[in-house]
This record gives structure tokens, sequence and C-alpha cells, in this order.
């Protein structure tokens, strides 16, 4: 015998969260709940992962945003790092040996700045210190000692030259391009014709004199060259020396207040040597040299421009400083551009040129996370240019180099830095929906090295008196948190009742926290407008009312369309091959059911089933599955000793977008059955479920939208008392429906049948015992089964006649 | 020079030019020293008669000063060497005198190069000259046309180390001596007309006691000027001293007698000053 299904008790329609069970008068005498609830699994995998040290174990956070994933991973992160000490500190120096690449200091933590400041002053000392050294009287007239020492040498060659030529009557004149001798008398020099009437060998002689002291001079002249070469090398080491002198003392305080660190230790040597090597540079600009007044205004710019650099060396560019925090970073890089991620190189517009130099590294989030925790949003880092190769290369080499984005793109090549990278200490968690974390898995090959620990966070959790309390007590939280009105305690428990009816499930509840924050914050706001000081369950339900109001504009339109007969529904009355299917749709944040006329025509055929949905290419491979199932089992049940010789057509009426899904099959079979044994079918009734070949009706999604659509529909049309939805047993649990159906079902103005078989299903809908074969494998004449089988014989018959006589014609 | 003897005017300022560095730096103190005193520029540009004569001599050879290449040298290349010399003189004054907004003139003659320099001094105020014709013998002494005008120049010569520029303040050298109370008039006028002031006046008294009048002097020569005056004072002469002052007051412009100290101290005082020097006679 068929189990004669009964409709569900008002009690089976909505799990009721029972205040009274409920221990406080509003969540103000609630212990607000800190941590986090029905994430088990993911909390579990954000502390392993944060405490896993090895490489490649950085977290992603998977699973809805409003989960509130953000903020939980947070505060697990910063209670972490808050127990730990704050990480060294990083400065960029000066590489003397090779200027394009600076040169990563580690400091203890609160050293860079300090180290910084001290070079720059530093730097402004040893200006004053260098131009007081060289304006002394020490330096001054030491060097005018070398110069006149020089020039001595020199003059005195040249006057003995000239004294020598004298006493023979020779001149040296200056020409404009050199010298010459000549001989001379009474301060003239002699006219050519007295020089003719020389004898020959006088005049011989003579030219022999000129000859000598022209070779003389040659030789005085060579000389100047290396003379001043002599010279310039003697002021450069005076100039050394006096440099050295200024600025070892400078040099030496910084050296012994960092006492310890070897690193800067060198740095100030590579100092020392430098200024040395360029005291020149440095002087000048400080006017300590006698050539610095007479060239011109651009020479002068150029040459303090000049030093500017020279000093600029010598500063620190202290990229990451700790000296205001004690524990390790959490950072958190909402715009995770490349440079924002591992840092850029500025320039600086000179003379209409970019120029840039150590100063002017900037760090990015990976830096100022380092020794601590980096939050990204997946999708974020993915949609910037090169930012997710760039996170993926540092994760990998385990240093951050900097690097621009043109050199990335292989633009261009100017002259650039390339400073020195800096190990990577940093755990890295990247939050992101559940999709990109599969799609990475499955196309980046190197996801699932780096990304060792899936932190999946789930969207439902178990409902149960317990975590009822714990629910109220993250309410409590919450309210807290965004300083909202306390909830009474039926309050609480409508948001917990709505947070099931969230997951459609009456077992489970949402953790989609940020949607629950959403509706506490709505509510709060009704009960402002009602001037009440708690939040009331009449707020909450206000709140829901008026957010499905918002949404309701296509809902609505379609329910009129229905109601005034444009959308042809039928709510009462028997009609054959006809039943109210249901379906679902999603716009938006709204879900809402409505519902379907479902045909079907019989006529004589081979035994096909034709969905003219997938026909036209308007059904999904879910939708043509579910139709061919429907074949399957009416050939087992009725075609065993016969071909199935019918063709029947199959069609959702009124439909003009594509239908996805198999809850409708059921609805289907049942309106094929109905037109095969020319069975009315109650038009008050409306039907969801899949089936399988067997005739089991399975669960569905959607079931309480699905109800309430049907419902709304006969509701506007009055209710006759007749009305209700058939839905799968196994949905039963899912129902979380609204008071408005639940008002009618107890006032036994509407039903709601759980079904498990398609018989079951098929005697609610006609009145009509559905039949078990007999012990001969037929049916009972007046039963559905009977009627279906009667009709396939025949149609069996006519096909059998049909195809003799076609054949005799042939023949 | 006018003849008030109190008062000293300057009209034409006479540079003499070689393009060499040295006479360039006395083109520039020339120029600024026409602007704020009205003074026409009157550049001169010498054909050293001796060059040329050299040139006709068979068997000399010029020696060039970078190369130090030994070549023949004609009269014909001389005097081809001394145009280019002169036209780049020549364009020399003429731009600066018109960037200055002063009157110029310019005039090439040819002669021996003193003798010509001290004629063209007779109706000029002031002459300004380099302090040698070249530097890279490596000496420091004065060159030989300076030296000629020092010591045989009727008018004020105004001698100028290679870059040396004319700035405030001006400091004369007083020591009570007719020349240089000219040299004071010759200060104060200047004094006036750039507005260098104060005045820096160094007595030269030769004895302390003596260093009183020779103060009460200069006021009153000053008085008609009514100019702010600084007094400085060495006490025994020396060139090293007066040196030492020079350097330590850093003076845009010395004004002093010609005669001053014994001539090898007068050598040592204008090779090592840095600043341009007006000389008095």
């Amino acid at each position: 015998m068929i189990k004669v299904v009964e409709a569900l008790p008002p009690e089976q329609l909505y799990t009721v969260c029972n205040p009274a069970k409920f221990d406080f008068v509003t969540t103000d005498d609630l212990e607000p709940l800190k941590a986090v609830i029905g994430q088990e699994r993911a909390t579990e995998a954000v502390q392993f992962g944060i405490g896993m040290q090895k490489d490649g174990y950085n977290v992603f956070a998977l699973g809805p945003n409003e989960t509130d994933k953000e903020n939980l991973v947070r505060h697990f992160l910063e209670a972490r790092a808050n127990a730990e000490p704050a990480p060294p500190d990083w400065c960029y120096v000066y590489n003397f040996e090779q200027p394009h690449i600076p040169n990563a200091m580690k400091l203890p933590p609160g050293t860079a700045a300090e180290f910084s400041s001290d070079m720059n002053t530093f730097t402004e000392d040893l200006q004053t210190a260098l131009t007081s050294a060289f304006e002394s009287e020490e330096y001054q007239t030491r060097r005018q000692v070398i110069e006149e020492h020089a020039q001595e040498e020199h003059q005195e060659a040249f006057e003995k030259l000239q004294e020598k030529a004298r006493e023979k009557d020779l001149a040296l004149l200056r020409t404009p391009a050199g010298f010459t001798f000549a001989p001379i008398k009474d301060g003239e020099v002699t006219p050519p014709d007295e020089i003719k009437k020389m004898s020959k060998e006088e005049r011989e002689a003579l030219e022999d004199e000129v000859e000598q002291l022209q070779d003389e001079l040659q030789r005085i002249l060579r000389q100047v060259p290396s003379q001043q070469r002599k010279l310039r090398e003697q002021v450069r080491k005076l100039n050394q020396e006096i440099a050295r002198l200024a600025a070892r003392d400078l040099i030496n305080e910084i050296r012994d207040r960092y006492e310890n660190l070897q690193q800067i230790q060198e740095h100030l040597d590579a100092i020392e040597e430098d200024i040395v090597d360029n005291v020149n540079n440095l002087v000048q600009s400080s006017g300590g040299d006698a050539d610095g007044g007479g060239s011109g205004q651009l020479a002068q710019l150029q040459k303090a421009q000049q030093s500017q650099q020279v000093l600029q060396r010598y500063q620190a560019n202290d990229l990451i400083d700790h000296s205001t925090t004690d524990h390790a970073p959490v950072v958190y890089e909402d715009n995770p551009t490349m440079h924002n991620l591992v840092g850029r190189i500025e320039y600086q517009a000179q003379m209409g040129t970019l120029v840039t130099d150590f100063t002017l590294i900037k760090p990015g989030a990976l830096h100022r996370a380092q020794g601590g925790y980096l939050m990204l949003d997946a999708r974020k880092v993915l949609s910037e240019p090169f930012a997710w190769e760039a996170l993926k290369r540092t994760l990998h080499s385990g240093e951050i180099r900097i690097q621009s984005l043109r050199e990335a793109m292989g633009y261009v090549s100017t002259i650039s830095l390339e400073p020195e990278p800096v190990p990577l200490d940093v755990k890295v968690v990247l939050l992101g929906d559940r999709s990109l974390y599969y799609l990475l898995h499955e196309l980046d090959p190197e996801f699932a090295e780096l990304f060792k620990v899936e932190a999946d966070f789930d969207d439902q959790m178990d409902r149960s008196s317990e975590s009822q309390h714990l629910y109220a007590r993250m309410l409590a939280a919450l309210v807290k948190e965004h300083e909202l009105r306390p909830l009474k305690r039926p309050a609480v428990a409508r948001v917990i009742e709505h947070s099931a009816r969230m997951v459609n499930d009456a077992e489970k509840l949402s953790t989609a926290i940020t949607e629950v924050k959403d509706l506490l914050q709505e509510a709060n706001y009704w009960a402002e407008q009602e001037q009440r000081d708690t939040i009331t369950r009449a707020d909450v339900n206000d709140a829901l009312d008026a957010r499905r109001r918002r949404a309701g504009r296509v809902r609505e339109r379609i329910q009129e369309n229905i109601l005034r007969d444009t959308l042809f529904i039928d709510t009462d009355g028997e009609v054959i091959g006809q039943v109210n299917g249901l379906s679902v749709l999603q716009l938006g944040r709204d879900m809402f059911g409505r519902p379907n006329r479902i045909t079907a025509r019989v006529s004589l055929g081979k035994g096909s089933v034709i969905d003219i949905e997938r026909e036209v290419e308007l059904g999904g491979p879910l939708h043509s599955k579910g139709v061919l199932i429907l074949s399957g089992f009416l050939s087992a049940r009725y075609a065993t000793d016969r071909p199935l010789s019918l063709a029947a057509s199959l069609v959702f009426e009124q439909s003009y977008g594509a239908i996805e899904g198999d809850s409708a099959s059921s609805a289907e079979l049942y309106t094929l059955l109905s037109a095969i044994g020319q069975v009315p079918v109650k038009q008050s009734l409306a039907v969801t479920g899949s089936v399988n070949q067997h005739g089991q009706v399975q669960p569905i999604g959607g079931a309480n939208e699905k109800i309430e659509g049907f419902f709304d529909i006969c509701q506007q049309r009055g209710l006759t008392g007749d009305q209700g939805v058939l839905i799968p047993a196994a949905n039963v649990k899912n129902l979380m429906l609204h008071r408005r159906v639940i008002e009618a079902v107890t006032n036994g103005q509407f039903h709601i049948y759980p079904v498990e078989h398609i018989d079951q299903g098929m005697e609610l809908l006609t009145d009509l015992p559905i039949g078990e074969v007999q012990a001969d494998g037929t049916f009972p004449e007046d039963s559905v089964n009977g009627r279906v089988a009667q009709t396939l014989e025949q149609l069996a018959h006519r096909r059998t006649a049909f195809l003799t006589t076609s054949n005799n014609e042939e023949k | 020079m006018s003849d008030d003897p109190t008062k000293v005017r300057i009209r034409r300022i006479l540079v003499a030019m070689d393009a060499s560095p040295h006479s360039q730096s006395a083109l520039q103190a020339a120029i600024e020293l026409a602007t704020h005193t009205g003074a026409n520029l009157a550049g001169i540009f010498v054909e050293d008669e001796n060059l040329l004569r050299m040139g006709n001599l068979s068997f000399t050879r010029e020696i060039r000063l970078f190369s130090t290449a030994v070549a023949a040298c004609s009269a014909d290349d001389i005097q081809r060497q001394l145009r280019v010399q002169r036209r780049r003189a020549e364009e020399l004054v003429h731009a600066a005198a018109r960037r200055a907004g002063v009157s110029s003139t310019f005039r090439t003659v040819r002669g021996q190069v003193e003798k010509e320099i001290l004629a063209a001094c007779s109706n000029a105020d002031v002459v300004a000259l380099g302090r040698q014709s070249y530097s890279n013998s490596g000496a420091k002494k004065l060159g030989s046309t300076a030296q000629a005008l020092l010591q045989q120049a009727s008018v004020p010569v105004m001698v100028l180390p290679e870059e040396a520029q004319l700035r405030a303040p001006v400091m004369v050298l007083y020591d009570g001596s007719k020349a240089a109370n000219q040299a004071l008039l010759l200060a104060a006028q200047i004094t006036k007309q750039t507005q260098y002031t104060p005045l820096s006046v160094v007595n030269l008294a030769a004895t302390p006691d003596k260093a009183g009048p020779l103060e009460k002097e200069v006021l009153q020569l000053l008085q008609p000027h009514k100019l702010h005056v600084s007094f400085y004072s060495i006490g025994r002469f020396s060139a090293q001293r007066l040196l030492h002052l020079l350097e330590t007051h850093q003076s845009g412009l010395i004004i002093s007698p010609a005669a001053l100290g014994t001539a090898n101290e007068q050598q040592q005082l204008l090779k090592t000053i840095t600043s341009p020097v007006i000389l008095v006679h």
C-alpha cells in the first residue's frame, strides 16, 4: 500500500528558536563573544599557517566575504603579532663600489631613524668642518708655500735664461703665440740692415747663440706640464690630509655610537675614504677654494649641485623603522599595485631629466610587513598589472627586489638603481572567494607551492541550543561594536531564525556575519523610528519586510502578471496534462519563487519524450537529464513487455528564458502521466522536486521561496483551503517559511505535503489511487497506473497495426 | 685731471689691451669704474714694433707656448697674429662697453709698446692695464709695460691681477705725501660715485706721534666730500704688515701713492695683492 501523505503541521514548517530558553532580557546582559563561531576548520588552518615557519606556508583564506573573514584573520594575526618582538629595521645606504646597487642594511629595531638623522647631521656638520679646515691659516699657508715653491723653480729657470740672453744682447720677446729671441740694441730689436752689415762670422755666432737659447727655452717650457702635474699632486695630497683630519672627529663620534654594528662601521670607513677622494667637490662649493669667485652663476650652481650630490651619498634612507612599535606588524594593503607591494624608486626632475638616488627608494607593503604579517585581497592583487607575478617572485626567491614597472615591461632602460634585495621575512595571507582559490590552484602551477595553507571559511554552522546561545553572544558583540540598541530576547530569537532561513536550513545557522550585522543595523533603524531603546522582534521583522519590499519590483511584476491572467496559472479546478511547477529566481540579494505552468501532449510515436526547452536550446543539461530520466521511469513501469509507442512533448509554458536544474522533473512526470492516462490534475496544488528512474522524489534547493511564491499567488486570489504545495520529504528539514504561510497552514487554508515517491504525489494531485501492480502484471482499471497502461497499450496496438498496414502497402 | 686741486674728475679711462686674461680684468675694472663715473672708455692696442722687426730677421724662430714646437716666423706671420689679436681686443672692448652702456673708442697704434701707451696716457685721467701681458712664464712680478707706466706715467695707473674685480670697499694708503693727497682725493671721488662707502684710510704715518696730525689732515681734505671714513693703522711700515692688513680687510680697490717704501717693497706689494690697485704720482 502506498503511504498516505499527511499535510505538514505548522511546527514542521518553521523551527522556532524559543526565547524562553534564553536566560537574558536584552543582549546587554550577555558577555559579548570575541571569538569566532562556526569556523573551527578555518581557525585551525589560520593558526597552523601563522605558526608554521617553513617556506611556502602562506595562507589563503577562502570563503564568502560575508563571513567577515578579513576581520577574523586580522584578529588572529594581531593577537599573534602583539606577542612577537619588533622586527629589525632596514636602511638603504650608498654603495661606494657599485653606486647603482645601494646597500641594504639590517639594524636593530628603532635604530634606522636614529642612524639616518645622525647621518643628516653629519652631512651638515661635515661641510662646515671642511670649510673651516680649508679656510684655516694653516691650510692656506701650506698651500701657498707649495704653489710658490713650484713657481719659483720655474721662474728661476726663466729668469736665468733671460739674464743669459741679456748678457748676449738678446731679448726674450712674447709673440701672440709664444716666445722668441731677438738681438736688441737700446731696448729695441736690431733692425735687419744692421744684421746685414755684420760679418759672416759675427752673424753665425749670433745665430748659434739664438739657437742655443731657443733650445734651452724649449726645455724649460716642456717641463711646465709635468711641473704643474707635480704641483697638483702635492696640493691634492695636502687637501686629502686636511680633509681626513677635519672629517675624522665627526665620523668617530658616530662610530662610537654604533660600536657593535659591524655594517655601520664598514660603511663609515667607506665614507671616510670617499670624503678624502672627493674633497675638491665638497670644498669648492663651500667657498673655501680660491677659484670659487669669478666663474658665472651657472657654474656656481653646478658646483653647489655637485657638492650636494656628494654629500647626499653619506645620508641613510631609513626604509623601515620600528622606533614607535614594540611588536611585529600586521599590514593590510588595500591597493596592492606592484609598486605598493615591493616598493618603488622615485625620480626627481632635474634640468629636464629624471634622476634618482638611493634616498628616493620607497618601501612597499612587503617591506612594512617585514618580520610580521601581510594581508592582501587576492582579487585586487590579480587585477593589478604585474602585482601577482611580483608577489610570487618575492615569495619564491625569499627576497624583496625593487623593480620598476617600466623595467618590468622592458619599455625603457634608463640608468636606474637596482637596490640590494632585502631577505623576506613575511607571512602572507591572501583573502579571496572559493572559486578564485580553486581557479588559481588549477591554473597557476606555483600557487600550491606558495600558499600551502587553505583556511576555508564555512558559510553555515550547526544549530543547537548551545550554538544558539553563542550566536546570541555574537549578536551582543556586534551590537557593542557597532553601537546599536540592545536586542530583546525575542528579537535575538528572530535573528537566529532568520539566520537559519539565510542558509535555507532549519538545522543550520548562517555565518555570514556581515549580513547579520546589516540586519541588526536595519532593525536598529526601525527601532529608532519607533523611538524604542531596544530592538524588538517587530523591528527585526520590519527590517526584513522592508528589505523584501525594496527588492520586490520584479517579483511583484511577475505576480501581477499572473493575477491579471497575462501569465496563465490556475489555482483551482482540474486539467489534464497540466501541472503547476515551481521555479526560483535570484536577483541581486533577493531570491523568490514563482509558479510555472508545465504541460504535456501525447500522441502515437516511437517512445520518445520531447523536451521542447531542449529543442530550442533554452533547457540546460541538468534539465534535459531530468527529462530523460522520465523516459526511463515510463519504460520500466509500463513498457516491460511492449514497445513504448508514444510521442510526448513537454514544455514550460510562457517561459522566455533559459531553464536549468532538475527540480521540475517530478512536476513533468506528473504532467506526463496525466496526459497519457487522461487523468485530470488539481490546479490548486503546485509541485517541486526532482525524480529518479524509480520514481523517488529527491530534494531540491529553494524550497522556502518556491512555497512562498505559490502561496502569494493563492493568497492574493483568495485561499480556498484546497491549495498547497508538494515538496520532497527530504526538504522538510530546510523549511523556515514566512509567518504568513505558517498562519494560513495553522488556519487550514494552505497545505504542505512531504512526498517521498511519485505515486504519493500522483494520488494527491488526482484523488485517484495509483494502482498497484497485480499478480498478472496488470494494474487495476480505475487507477492512475491502470489508465496510463491502458493508453500505452492502445498506442502500442495502433502502432503495430499501423506498421503492419504500411508494410503490406509497401509489399 | 681737474684743475681744482681739491677735486679729481675721471672723464676718460685708457685701457691697454692685448687680449690676455690680465688685460681682460683691466677692461672689466675700467668698465666698472666708467659706469659709476660716466667716463669714456678708450681702448688702445699697440702693434709691437719689436716683434715686427724680429720677423724680418731670418734666423729667429718662435717657440710655441703649449706645443713647445719651434717654428719659423716671418714678419708676415707676426703681422697676421697681431691683426687677430687686435681684432679680438677691439671686439672685447666694444662688447663690454655696449653691455655696460659706456661710450667707447678704440685705437691701434704701431711702435714700442711702453712708449706708445705712455704717449696715449697724456689725454686720459686713469690708465688701466693687466699686471702682466702673459701668465705662463709663472712669474708673478710686474710686466715690463706696467713697470714702465708706473715709473713714467703722469696719470693714475690701475693695475689688475688676473681675475681681480673692482668692488667695495675702497682703501686708500695715506702717508701725507703730495701723491697721497691726490690718491685720497681720487679715492674720495670714486667712493662717492660708486657708493662703496665707507672709505677706508690706512694711516701710514712714519712715527706714532705723526699719526694724529695725519688723520686730521685726511679729515680736512675729505671735508667737502662728506664721507664716512674708517681709519686703519699698521704701526711701523713694512710691506708684510700692510699686506696682512689688506688681506684681512679684503679690500675691493686699493689706491696708493706710486712711491711707497723701497723699490723691492713696491714690487712685493704689487705682485702679492689680489685686488685692483690704482697708483697715483
